[in-house]
């Protein structure tokens, strides 16, 4: 495969070990590349950009260290809104300043992604011999910071499924569409997705308030869609097959649990202002009143909020011990990070239904004692979520971005995909959807056949990851 | 290309709504102007025709008048764009940092200073 490479450089009046260390100080001022959070600097270290793409606000994206040399050279990987390869080389000059050359390397198939996503390149030509699989999830907007490990499970998938012969002798290939958090952009990335020559299934990882959007797209073209992150029970059809944990999965244990763990009775919702945020609102305060406790108040904020002290003054004002915070990616991470610098985490629980390993990673410190209940945490301890592990390490390196729940789900509905596809003995939706329940993929998770959670697992943050507490039955196997 | 050229293009391209017209225009052969706007009802027609006027005048769509309608459709040649869009992007990275740089020099206010203070 190709490659572009774009070659930047400038010089400036600073030696090489002064404009070395200005480097991921956060501080906007120096440009987004330079001026990026990087707190600490180690390979494989995270590193969140404030990418200046236009909007009032600027748009969340990450990288890696890879490696450097102090007073040399800065190796990353570019992770959101897109993939690349970005090598700062530091050069001494003879009046005591420096030569910065940054070399930025994107492979083909990552600039037809980008060139699609603006109308702009047309990359979805298919061999006869291909059956494509649509991946649409966010790569940049809110949610878009947490996206590459969700790409990267997709990959593992599919490599493994096509060295395992493909599905039904034809190769699977994957195409990759962003919805930039955003339905009106999710509705005309569907749309693409869906003129794909061979396209037999589209894998959503997205919001709900996508979902509503796209997934009467995928009914109306006749299209299999595998929903899989966490999400509210909606509308059922055949060719909409679900796999995420519902409202109910995650608080119906966790809340009571919480609350006996505390002795406090009072609860604030909090979170993004669409549909899974206020489902999840619902649930939560339905759990509350049944088991005698108070919701004492509630907020929302639109998704891309900046802003989140009015939330924060009332959740302060209420005097609650609990709560429920349902906010999205980007705006998870700063509302989070915000509340610990209020001072609240210290008599304040909190029950966040979408913290995972991913989320923790972005929020340090500031995320320590949060709860969640998922299918999936990276500190599961099974023999099969090893053996993924170290295939993921393996294949994506040590300093690729860490597997989230929301990324190993998609893992596994794309494996229970082409099982489903060889029992029901083709890629057609008639065929996929009578193999679905005979579909025995084994994975991390523990599924029945189908990919139906039959467990859950109980989750604290720590500073450096997710630790499991407990594992809980799922809500329809409890009832 | 010129550094204008690359610069229109940037500029065009570094609005998220400019992306979504460019990309809603990009699945069809030719849209008219009105169908467009009706896809971004929340933004009115006054502001859907000025983001087109950009993008046109970036290079990016092509205008076809017919009557009272005007039409528009992606030119033909942009894979140039994707590659200015992304230098523009890194570049522009550098020169801010050359400016801070710069300024921090000429003030004494120094993010050097504020560097140390981080490792220290």
């Amino acid at each position: 495969m190709g490659e572009l490479i774009l070659n930047n450089e400038t010089q400036l009046e600073v030696c090489p070990s002064e404009l070395f260390a200005l480097f991921g100080s956060g501080d906007s001022s120096l440009g987004w590349l330079f001026g990026a959070e990087a707190p600490q600097l180690r390979p494989g270290s995270l590193v969140r950009l404030a990418l200046p793409l236009g909007g009032l606000v600027r748009s969340p994206g990450t990288a890696r260290v890879l490696s450097f040399q102090p007073g040399r050279r800065i190796d990353l990987m570019h992770e959101t809104p897109w993939a690349g390869r970005v090598v700062c080389r530091f050069d001494p000059l003879s009046d005591g300043g420096t030569r910065l050359r940054v070399r930025i390397t994107i492979d083909d198939g990552e600039v037809a992604r980008l060139g699609a996503e603006l109308g702009l390149l047309s990359n979805y030509g298919t061999g006869l011999r291909e059956a494509s699989l649509g991946l649409l999830t966010s790569l940049s907007g809110s949610a878009g910071i947490l996206g590459r490990s969700t790409v990267n499970c997709a990959q593992l998938a599919v490599e493994e499924i096509n060295a395992d012969g493909g599905v039904m002798g034809r190769t699977v290939r994957l195409v990759v569409a962003d919805d930039s958090t955003d339905p009106g952009i999710g509705a005309i990335a569907m749309r693409r997705l869906c003129r794909t020559p061979g396209l037999a299934a589209v894998v959503g990882m997205h919001s709900s308030a996508t979902y509503a959007v796209t997934a009467p797209m995928a009914v109306a073209e006749g299209i299999p869609y595998l929903y899989t992150p966490t999400s509210e029970p909606t509308a059922a059809h055949p060719l909409l097959v679900r796999f995420g944990e519902t409202p109910m999965d995650q608080l119906h244990q966790a809340l009571p649990r919480m609350a006996a763990q505390t002795g406090g009775s009072r609860w604030f919702l909090a979170g993004n202002d669409y549909s899974w945020p206020r489902a999840i609102g619902a649930t939560a305060r339905a759990v509350i009143e049944r088991m005698g406790g108070t919701v004492a108040g509630e907020g929302y904020l639109p998704l891309g909020s900046q802003d989140f002290e009015p939330v924060l003054k009332a959740i302060q004002r209420s005097g609650v011990d609990h709560v429920v915070s349902s906010f999205v990616g980007q705006d998870h991470v700063c509302f989070q990070r915000d509340f610990a610098s209020y001072g609240l985490r210290e008599s304040i629980r909190t029950f966040a239904p979408l913290m995972d390993d991913a989320v923790v990673e972005h929020l340090g410190e500031s995320g320590t004692g949060t709860w969640n209940v998922l299918g999936y945490f990276v500190g599961l301890d099974t023999s099969e979520n090893r053996d993924f592990l170290c295939r993921y390490s393996e294949r994506f390196g040590s300093c690729s971005p860490p597997v989230s729940a929301a990324a190993e789900g998609v893992y596994e509905a794309i494996h229970t995909w082409a099982r489903s596809c060889r029992a029901g003995g083709g890629a057609d939706p008639t065929a996929l959807l009578s193999g679905l329940r005979r579909a025995d993929f084994r994975g991390p998770r523990r599924c029945d056949r189908g990919g139906r959670l039959k467990s859950l697992l109980l989750g604290e943050a720590t500073a450096s990851g997710v630790q499991v507490l407990d594992e809980l039955p799922a809500a329809h196997q409890a009832s | 290309m010129t550094t204008s050229e690359s610069d229109a293009i940037f500029s065009a391209l570094a609005d998220p709504t400019r992306r979504a017209i460019l990309s809603l225009i990009g699945e069809h052969e030719e849209l008219p102007a009105g169908e467009i706007a009706a896809h971004f009802d929340s933004l009115g027609r006054t502001a859907v025709s000025s983001h087109l006027r950009i993008l046109r005048l970036a290079g990016l769509v092509a205008e076809r008048r017919d009557g009272r309608f005007r039409h528009y459709s992606v030119t033909p040649t942009p894979a140039d764009a994707v590659v200015a869009f992304l230098t523009s992007v890194y570049q522009n990275s550098l020169e801010q940092l050359a400016s801070a740089v710069q300024d921090a020099s000429a003030t004494g206010d120094t993010p050097l200073n504020r560097a140390d203070e981080r490792s220290a």
